[in-house]
């Protein structure tokens, strides 16, 4: 593949191939990341089961929150918000942890990023089938606009796929950038209204709905999932164009500066 | 044997590493001294370079330490982008160098897998070569335990047995030959070498052993600080880089 041709490999449709490919490295990251643990990819499950319970009777028992179900709002606000920065912090570190195969083997380098963000999901997909049993426990109901859950796990994709990929790039000429991120990310985990309903952010800061395209996913996915209905239909909208738009700089910013990325390796 | 068939093309290619001595700046630096240091070097690795490569030919390049033989192999590997010219390449390509191509927490079955598939093996033919590849390399007994528990010598058995199997269309061998291991193991790496590589397989050594180079070479590149000095006939090329050298 000649240096020309990065920019057209990187925005090539999927093929077969290629996403074998990517499903292949995603399965190897998420072995890895459990890689020499007793009891392996079982942590992925206890992990939010744990964390479930915990909110639960703190939440419930020891605070006696007024609202309904109090423990399932935070723990789907939070595993939504783990997702992104879960993935977003390792695409900081993701092609040095690739340095092995870019150096003996043709590869798109989006690829490593795609399953990243993949990898992600995965453990997000476990601890929704938990939120869904518990949920179904404690008596929430779904109604057919469930099915709307795909659209918006790919807006939340796009999003963690070109917010990646920036990083990456930021990554190469700034050293701090880690524990900037970290900054950020916190300040995004309190904006985003995993503690509490997203319309209580808004009202007191409006402008948050547009700095924070969190805020308008985690009370997307509570419509769908704990209140029985579908979801906002001008959040859906707007969260998307700007994932859009992040994923599109992402990708300009990296087909530019990756060259220099792999030079530093 | 050899055809008119260009697998890869390297024209008039130029390189310039540009190397931050810190790497990459910290923010510390802004505050502490006003400015953002970048206090770069240039280093020129090459020098408006070009030649073709055909199908199923045997390329070494020569030239001492610095005069840009990994460069150019890192640039038909499509890791390093040319500063002017182009290079264009046809086909899977596979590089051996060294301590590289594995991922030392994982097994030697869950890197080979990896790698198979990355080089576009279907799964089910993946697990076939896994097995003739831990086989070869005489591995089996170490094929669940990590990587870098294993013996220098067995990580090269396991690179150039995943080189021998997985069917890659150009092979880059940077300053790595043979399979490592004794006399007999050498041997028979000659033997599937010769049959899997050497007969329908496009190849680039690097090497600073001359008789190597001679053996199994069709033509020869000689770099010298970044420009082609000479490139043509292995013995003519061998002989005029080893006078030079005296």
């Amino acid at each position: 593949m000649s240096s020309s041709k990065l920019s057209k490999q990187i925005i090539l449709a999927f093929n077969g191939p290629r996403l074998e490919r990517i499903l292949a490295l995603a399965q190897y990251d998420y072995t890895k990341r459990y890689h020499g643990s007793h009891l392996g990819m079982i942590w992925a499950l206890i992990k939010p089961i744990f964390q479930l319970t915990v909110y639960y009777f703190i939440f419930t028992g020891v605070f006696g929150a007024s609202e309904d179900n109090y423990a399932l709002l935070i723990f789907l606000g939070l595993i939504t918000w783990m997702l992104f920065s879960e993935s977003t912090n390792r695409s900081m570190t993701v092609l040095k942890s690739k340095a092995f195969l870019i150096k003996t083997i043709q590869v798109n380098p989006v690829d490593f990023f795609i399953s990243n963000v993949l990898t992600a999901f995965v453990g997000f997909g476990l601890a929704l089938a938990i939120y869904i049993v518990a949920s179904l426990v404690m008596g929430v109901g779904y109604s057919w606009q469930v099915i709307y859950l795909p659209f918006l796990l790919l807006t939340i994709f796009i999003l963690c796929l070109g917010v990646s990929l920036i990083l990456a790039v930021l990554n190469i000429y700034f050293q701090d950038i880690e524990q900037l991120w970290s900054m950020v990310a916190m300040f995004g985990m309190w904006t985003s209204g995993v503690f509490g309903r997203s319309e209580v952010f808004i009202q007191a800061f409006p402008l948050l709905r547009y700095i924070n395209p969190f805020l308008a996913i985690i009370s997307n996915m509570r419509n769908i999932l704990l209140y029985s209905s579908g979801p906002n239909w001008n959040d859906y909208a707007y969260t998307t164009i700007y994932a859009i738009t992040i994923l599109i700089v992402g990708l300009v910013l990296f087909d530019r500066n990756y060259f220099q990325a792999l030079e530093r390796l | 044997m050899v055809d008119n068939k260009v697998v890869a093309e390297v024209r008039n290619v130029s390189k310039t590493y540009t190397v931050l001595p810190t790497g990459t700046f910290a923010i510390k630096d802004i505050f502490l001294k006003g400015k953002i240091p970048f206090r770069t070097r240039r280093i020129r690795a090459l020098n408006n370079v070009s030649f073709e490569l055909y199908n199923k030919e045997k390329l070494g390049i020569i030239g001492r330490n610095g005069s840009g033989k990994s460069t150019i192999v890192n640039l038909i590997m499509g890791a390093l982008k040319p500063d002017t010219g182009t290079v264009t390449t046809d086909g899977k390509i596979m590089k051996l160098e060294t301590g590289a191509g594995f991922d030392n927490e994982m097994n030697a079955r869950q890197n080979v897998m990896l790698n198979s598939s990355l080089m576009g093996l279907p799964k089910s033919t993946a697990e076939k070569r896994y097995r003739e590849i831990v086989e070869f390399a005489e591995l089996e007994e170490y094929a669940d335990l990590p990587i870098k528990h294993l013996s220098k010598g067995m990580k090269s058995r396991l690179a150039f047995a995943s080189a021998m199997y997985m069917e890659p269309d150009i092979v880059l061998l940077d300053e790595f030959f043979g399979g490592g291991g004794d006399a007999r193991f050498k041997k028979k790496s000659d033997e599937v070498f010769k049959e899997r590589i050497l007969q329908d397989k496009t190849l680039i050594i690097v090497s600073h052993s001359l008789p190597i180079i001679e053996q199994y070479c069709d033509r020869v590149l000689w770099l010298d600080k970044g420009l082609v000095k000479m490139v043509g006939d292995p013995k003519e090329v061998t002989s005029a880089y080893s006078q030079d050298n005296r």
